[in-house]
């Protein structure tokens, strides 16, 4: 087929290969390739051109290097599970001795007031990290993946981890960058959840004290298991799915995850974002309650950027953009509005 | 498993001193011996291919990594572009094409030094592909489409082939056709793809509306896709003697 497609279907074909096709778009394109055996052909060309033109840009030599590097490292994986049955039943005390000892140190660096806590379950001690510290910190664990854990929230682990398993429970936030492996999924429990990993970035927020558990996906992919639900979520970057706990059901939406693990970096940047989820995140990074009556709209978006600013400013600045009030009775804060 | 194209395919990829386009090329201008062209082609290939391919799999079957090695950062990037025609997915074609060679390394003792190695890869990669689509949880029309093209409809010669893919004249043909673009077309296209920039930062960055960037883009992919198709047709032309 030498001639073009009508310039309407050729642009619909550009937007589907790069991923922005909308469902109207997608449904153009079905009963369009579903014409003729030209159409269909056009489409195999022009995606084999597209591929053809991506593979040329994208897989350059550090993404060669690093897709390589990610192999030789689940080959290697596979190989050490191997190696240490013996680890699986008999965890030697002096492993799970230098584990703690590793974890304090890194603690330590990261400048916190933190409770190691050991759990008697069976023969097997467990790592309890309780952050009670003004910061949130960042703990590495054994298979190398890094954990940011908010204040006031524990992250447990058996000394299984890394050998037998890769499985932590946790209680409060935190936002986990797990190391990729093939062959070791990254189990995160956090009450009634349970989220699947390979290797992604994705933010936990399960306070037991709310009546929700939010799971935020940043990068790569996660398996969601709620208990009670049979069927299993699977979630994509942006994807953040609530579990209203008391009713047990799940909701899920696109989101910006930037929003959702602002808490662990310096800069909390809320853009455009219901006044909603910026209550939480500043309850969340405050430490207090903050309730809204009936007259404040939720729904509201706003866009603030805080960095150091104490609470009083933050209220403040609310207040500037907005007909809302605020009144402080110690850890309760009211917002209302005029 | 069965090869779509025995021991033809591994040259395509290789980096032997022996230059195939010659012999393409030799190929395109010689249609009254097609054949023998197509032969004399495959022969020089074959014996590339089988020197490379057969070292690199008794290496590999000996359990040298450096060897894996090798192979993985030749194939990677083909493998995962017909893993990504099926699936119009990056992220799954390239988690396709890691446990493939994962997989391959632990049955390494299993490997069969007779077959072409990359055809059988590539058919691997096909068939997880398919697979996955078939199996894919998620009820969209976007899986729905992609099986339709792929899984139920098979007939078209493109389809399925992996060859217009991997070529090494492919780069240089490839700029040889970027450089026939309208100049507007042209500066969009490399931005989106060697810089690597999304719509809206073309926009911003060239003062136009997303649509604009949207539109030449559509028109880019149009135009190369008829620059390209004399060297995808002549390549395809070998499956036809599989």
């Amino acid at each position: 087929m030498n001639e073009e497609a009508p310039q309407p279907i050729q642009e619909i074909i550009t937007r589907f290969l790069e991923g922005h096709a909308s469902e109207e778009d997608v449904e153009t394109l079905y009963a369009w390739v579903q014409e003729s055996e030209a159409n269909r052909h056009y489409f195999h060309e022009m995606n084999n051109t597209y591929q053809a033109s991506v593979t040329l840009a994208r897989y350059n030599q550090p993404k060669i290097n690093a897709a390589w590097e990610q192999l030789a490292q689940d080959i290697q994986g596979s190989g050490r599970t191997v190696e240490h049955p013996a680890l699986k039943r008999h965890p030697k005390p002096s492993f799970s001795f230098a584990k703690i000892a590793a974890s304090i140190t890194l603690l330590a660096v990261a400048g916190v007031v933190v409770f190691m806590v050991s759990k008697a379950l069976g023969a097997r001690q467990n790592t309890v990290v309780y952050n009670a510290g003004e910061n949130n910190m960042r703990i590495l664990l054994p298979d190398s993946s890094f954990v940011w854990l908010n204040r006031h929230s524990t992250l447990e682990y058996a000394p299984s981890f890394g050998t037998a398993d890769r499985e932590v429970r946790l209680k409060g936030e935190a936002f986990f960058d797990v190391r990729k492996n093939k062959k070791q999924p990254f189990i995160v429990k956090a009450e009634n959840i349970q989220v699947l990993v390979r290797g992604t970035k994705f933010n936990v927020q399960a306070y037991t004290a709310e009546p929700s558990i939010k799971t935020t996906l940043e990068e790569g992919k996660i398996e969601l298991y709620v208990s009670g639900i049979a069927s299993h979520f699977v979630m994509r970057p942006g994807d953040q799915i609530t579990l209203d706990t008391e009713a047990n059901k799940v909701s899920r939406k696109k989101v910006n995850p930037a929003n959702f693990s602002a808490w662990k970096e310096e800069q909390l940047a809320f853009d455009s974002t219901p006044l909603r989820d910026i209550i939480l995140q500043l309850e969340n990074r405050y430490k207090v309650n903050i309730v809204a009556d009936s007259t404040v709209a939720l729904d509201e978006r706003m866009s603030i950027t805080i960095e150091n600013e104490t609470l009083e400013e933050v209220l403040g600045l609310i207040q500037d953009v907005s007909t809302i009030r605020a009144r402080r009775d110690g850890n309760n804060i009211k917002l209302t509005n005029n | 498993m069965p090869g779509v194209l025995k021991n033809v395919t591994g040259c395509f990829f290789n980096q032997s001193p022996v230059e195939p386009r010659k012999n393409q090329v030799a190929l395109k201008n010689n249609h009254r011996s097609q054949e023998d062209g197509f032969l004399n082609v495959a022969n020089a290939m074959k014996e590339v291919s089988e020197a490379i391919d057969t070292e690199l799999i008794a290496r590999i079957k000996k359990g040298d990594a450096k060897s894996l090695e090798l192979l993985f950062r030749r194939l990677y990037p083909n493998l995962c572009a017909y893993a990504r025609k099926f699936l119009n997915d990056a992220a799954e074609a390239e988690e396709i094409v890691q446990d493939l060679f994962s997989i391959l390394w632990e049955d390494r003792h299993k490997i069969d030094e007779q077959q072409s190695l990359s055809s059988y890869l590539f058919t691997s990669v096909k068939n997880r592909c398919l697979n996955f689509l078939i199996l894919q949880k998620r009820k969209t029309r976007h899986a729905d489409l992609m099986r339709f093209l792929y899984v139920q409809e098979v007939s078209s010669e493109a389809a399925h082939s992996y060859h217009a893919l991997l070529a090494k004249d492919l780069e240089k043909d490839f700029h040889t056709a970027m450089e026939d673009l309208p100049t507007e077309c042209r500066k969009i296209f490399e931005l989106s793809r060697q810089e690597g920039l999304k719509y809206q930062e073309i926009a911003l960055k060239l003062n136009i509306s997303i649509k604009t960037v949207e539109t030449q883009m559509s028109r880019a992919l149009a135009k190369l896709r008829l620059q390209l198709r004399e060297h995808m047709a002549l390549v395809l032309l070998l499956t036809f003697f599989k």
